[in-house]
């Protein structure tokens, strides 16, 4: 805790207001940390889905199980299309610190695009799978595996609306370079969306049964 | 600096020094194409459940842990940044892995390893 | 790059940013007073206020529902209530009491007294303070209404699965049970976030970790444990409520699905959930004891780690609510094992709390008294509590009525105690008049005899064998004479909470009567930053930035040694308080954004159990709050600076920037 302490006690000699503007006893403004104490609250959410579908794991009584309807090749792809999303995000973050805000547009939308293709695979595999006869309702592993990726997809698309509501915001001149933390912080966002998808990915693809 | 100072920031944060110059935009393609042959190699060990058996599970469990690690150190800028956040955010992660874990546990799940 | 300017730029007064035009929908609210300015504030003073309020209604009507509770069970084959309306009333009685009673009253007290006890103008997210208030609110309304609305939830507060599933609990109650509650989750997630912001990175100059005042401290770790608590829950609800509504098959066993996974996450939740309550109590009491005893904490350090070391272990027992479950030997044996040690952290307060009155200059105010009622009580608590840490003991005891004298001796003798202590002890700081010592006192011991009375005999009632939740009992179990006990205890009980409502209404009358409406910054010689402004504090707190030197500021400001280590006081309060230095903070401007999001919330929750059109309307109208929150600045452009910026600090174009960043994220 030492350096926390110091932090506090070397605080602002030239800040008459700590209490209101953005300084801060460690250094990192409210936003930053808001965010990322929110995103060690999310860890327990997702992680209470995840062991749930690993506590139904091979328990379904009837239809698909997971080795009948899981596609390797193709989610994969869709994995490595969010990683690159994860890159493109933190080249915006990079560009917004630069104030390159011509960058910034750039790597948003592709993050944006990169995004919203993972979410159209999503979409692809959930409908090859309900074809292939795992409905919602279906069984055990149905329930969960979509309530789990489900909630991963709804999280990746409110990635993607904070994403058009910065590029919009960047066309309107109101994301300088003076604010670069907005992005950066929106970017911690998605890249813990992308962390989450790491382990999905290896959990319920690679390891079932 | 911008011509438009912003005048809400104290004498230098000690995180935000560091991601100013800790990383470059050439490590972040490195730390990406490291990340996809990771990806790739989890891909290929998923094909040799029968050759590896019962490390099989364990192995993709590492790969995917130095990932994780990865992207939180890297592109998440915890490497760089305040110790506060790191200690945030690995707390609420370490809170989840032994709580589920533990949870698994009274199930006798860990028994038979990833059923 | 951006963020880290050199301090020179501090001088600069403009304004960093171009002001963006508020979404042209409403004109920004400017009202301070009038119904108007409760509804548009994110002032943490109104917004702690309003909580404490609306604690108070929910727990008028929480009391009612316990008082049908006893009257039911008053005598053998009660049949004021039908089963089913005792099914729903106490469930609805567990949820309100925990919910919207126990925990927001904590918040209440956090909201208006951390920023205080830490030297901060207002909490880190002003407006997101404002929509956890009013999302707290319209999960409240959306669990209420349930009566209203074809039945409330009937399954106890932890609603079990399977049980709650459609085919047991029919009626939409269970619904409105998943949905408020989430509701209210997402409410203390943006709570936990805010204040656990706050405290980590807007402490005065000076006020490094180990001079926080106990209350802050504890609420901290509290707030940790309810973030990371609160999310299980909601996960578990989520499944329940797919289960419902969607036909998943999470709980359906036919399908495979395992039971005890609702107990698990709900207790993973749960357990952690009762130190959430307790924990601001703890400070509290850490804070008043040291006041009317005149002399420090005992042990401030040990104070705050031991709370820590609660925190952590809070993790670890969960299970223990459920050895009868047939979880197997090992898991019984380890949680039980883990449900003792937490004995010794929480025993080292009590006896921390007993040190520090040992030879202390003892005044026996109300507030003092209650301190003292919930540390005793409290033990009491926890002694019935470990009895249940032994899971062969607990295999007898589950279920019974021992279980609800349990853990209403820590609720309501440990925590709701010492909250009626902090309304006594902080009531001149909020409403700058005292509320009168002599109702207090009678409201006391009245509160003490009948919280005795009910709950006392319940151990006795639940040792032979009385079950819980049982809507009658037939005469010859000899029960009839502890019930009886126990509800005329109640209605004590219920005398003692009327007493204390008439007390806020008497004392308000008595002070504005006589043209009191504020009095000296610190009645009772007391500790901690919060009694150096005046009362009540304005609404940016401090006029000036204390910079913290001592742990006990206030008290090291009145007082020093002198050189034969002698107590001597230097100063007056009111000649080192915080005072006008002609200089008006600026401070973020009222919104309407919090209240229009909070209201789509609530539509989206009736919406999920009624018509997901509703629903949709919701997310439309939650889409375009957040986002018009997102675009509007946090001042109101045009409020002029308070001052011309003085060229050296410049803080009018410091404090332009109020939340910036954070306000649009």
């Amino acid at each position: 805790m030492s350096d926390v302490v110091l932090g506090a006690e070397s605080h602002e000699v030239h800040d008459p207001y700590p209490g209101l503007s953005s300084n801060s006893s460690t250094g990192v403004s409210h936003a930053k940390m808001g965010m990322w104490i929110f995103l060690a609250s999310d860890c327990l959410l997702f992680g209470a889905f995840i062991s749930a579908y690993l506590l139904y794991n091979g328990r379904a009584q009837q239809g698909p199980t997971p080795g009948d309807v899981i596609n390797i090749p193709f989610t994969s792809t869709s994995t490595f299309v969010l990683l690159m999303s994860s890159l493109t995000m933190v080249l915006a973050v990079s560009s917004a610190h630069r104030g390159d805000e011509r960058r910034l547009r750039l790597w948003l939308v592709t993050t944006a695009i990169l995004g919203a293709s993972f979410i159209a695979g999503q979409v692809y595999e959930f409908t090859t799978m309900v074809q292939e006869g795992l409905g919602y309702t279906t069984n055990i592993f149905g329930s969960s595996f979509y309530s789990l990726t489900g909630f991963h997809g709804v999280h990746v698309t409110i990635g993607i609306i904070l994403l058009l509501i910065m590029l919009g915001m960047s066309l309107r001149g109101r994301l300088p370079k003076a604010k670069a933390e907005v992005v950066e912080v929106i970017g911690l966002y998605w890249h813990f969306v992308d962390v989450v998808w790491i382990v999905i990915f290896t959990v319920v693809y690679l390891i079932h049964k | 600096m911008s011509d438009q100072p912003i005048a809400n920031y104290e004498h230098a944060g000690e995180g935000d020094i560091a991601l100013e110059h800790a990383a470059s935009d050439k490590t972040y393609v490195l730390v990406a194409v490291f990340l996809a042959v990771m990806t790739g190699l989890e891909v290929l060990v998923s094909y040799t459940r029968d050759q590896l058996g019962p490390f099989h599970d364990w192995a993709l469990i590492i790969l995917m842990a130095i990932k994780f690690i990865c992207v939180c150190l890297y592109f998440m800028h915890l490497k760089f940044d305040h110790a506060m956040t790191r200690r945030v955010f690995f707390f609420g992660l370490s809170v989840a892995v032994v709580v589920y874990c533990g949870m698994l546990g009274t199930f006798h799940y860990w028994a038979s390893g990833f059923r | 790059m951006a963020i880290v300017e050199a301090p020179q730029q501090l001088t600069v007064p403009e304004p960093a940013l171009p002001e963006a035009t508020p979404m042209g929908v409403f004109q920004r609210p400017t009202a301070t007073t009038g119904w108007r300015s409760w509804v548009t504030t994110i002032d943490h003073k109104k917004i702690g206020k309003m909580y404490g309020f609306m604690s108070i209604i929910f727990f008028i009507i929480g009391g009612v529902e316990a008082l049908l509770i006893r009257t039911q069970l008053a005598t053998p084959n009660g049949t004021l209530l039908s089963a089913q309306v005792y099914n729903e009333v106490f469930t609805m009685h567990g949820t309100t009491m925990i919910f919207l009673v126990v925990m927001p009253l904590g918040v209440a007290f956090m909201n208006y007294f951390i920023p205080l006890q830490i030297g901060a103008r207002d909490v880190a997210f002003p407006r997101l303070n404002a929509f956890g208030f009013w999302t707290f609110l319209a999960g409240g309304i959306i669990l209420n209404s349930s009566f209203l609305l074809g039945g409330a939830p009937d399954n106890g507060w932890y609603n079990y699965a399977p049980n709650s599933l459609v085919v047991y609990s029919p009626t939409h109650g269970v619904d409105f049970w998943t949905v408020g509650l989430i509701t209210t989750g997402l409410a203390s997630l943006v709570t936990a976030i805010n204040i656990i912001t706050t405290v980590i990175n807007m402490r005065a100059p000076g006020m490094t970790w180990f001079k926080l005042p106990v209350f802050t401290w504890m609420s901290l770790v509290g707030q940790f444990m309810l973030l990371f608590a609160i999310p299980v829950l909601t996960a578990a609800q989520f499944m329940l409520l797919f289960d419902r509504r969607f036909g998943a098959n999470y709980f359906e066993v036919a399908q495979g699905a395992d039971p005890l996974l609702w107990q698990h996450l709900f207790w993973i939740f749960g357990h952690p959930e009762v130190y959430i309550m307790i924990m601001p109590a703890f400070g509290m009491t850490s804070d008043i004891v040291p006041v009317f005893s005149r002399k420090p904490l005992f042990g401030y350090k040990v104070m705050v780690l031991s709370g820590i070391a609660i925190g952590f272990l809070g993790w670890g027992v969960w299970a223990h609510h459920m050895f009868t479950s047939g979880m197997g030997p090992v898991s019984v044996a380890a949680f039980a094992v883990g449900s003792m040690t937490i004995a010794i952290p929480t025993g080292v307060k009590i006896f921390n709390w007993m040190a520090t009155m040992w030879r202390g200059q003892i005044r026996f105010t109300t507030a003092m008294l209650f301190a003292i009622g919930m540390f005793t009580m409290f033990t009491l608590g926890g002694v019935s509590g470990i009895t249940h840490a032994v899971s062969p003991a607990d295999t007898q005891q589950h279920d019974t009525y021992y279980i609800v004298a349990h853990f209403h001796y820590v609720l309501f003798g440990g925590a709701f105690l010492v909250f009626m202590g902090a309304f006594y002890y902080w009531w001149p700081k909020m409403f700058g008049h005292k509320l009168s010592e002599k109702l207090g006192h009678w409201n006391f011991w009245l509160m003490m005899i009948g919280f005795n009375l009910t709950f006392g005999p319940q151990h006795i009632l639940g040792l032979q064998g009385m079950p819980r939740r049982v809507y009658t009992y037939l005469p010859g179990y000899g029960w009839e004479l502890w019930n009886m006990v126990s509800t005329i205890g109640s209605y004590i009980l219920a005398l003692s909470v009327l007493l204390f409502i008439i007390n806020v209404v008497y004392s308000r009358r008595k002070a504005h009567a006589a043209g009191q409406f504020t009095c000296e910054p610190d009645p009772w010689d007391a500790r901690t930053l919060e009694w150096t402004t005046s009362s009540p504090p304005p609404e940016f707190d401090f006029y000036e930035i204390p910079d913290v030197q001592d742990l006990d500021e206030a008290w090291h400001r009145k007082y020093a040694e002198d050189e034969n280590g002698r107590l001597v006081r230097i100063a007056k309060m009111e000649d080192v308080m915080d005072k006008p230095n002609g200089k008006t903070p600026h401070m973020p401007s009222p919104s309407y954004w919090p209240i229009v999001a909070a209201f789509s919330v609530m539509l989206i929750g009736y919406g999920i159990i009624f018509s997901l059109a509703l629903c949709a309307v919701g997310v439309f109208l939650l889409f375009v709050s957040t986002v018009a929150w997102g675009v509007e600045p946090s001042t109101h452009e045009e409020v002029p600076p308070a001052e011309p910026p003085s060229p050296d600090t410049g803080e009018t174009g410091a404090a332009r920037e109020i939340h910036e960043v954070g306000a649009n994220v």
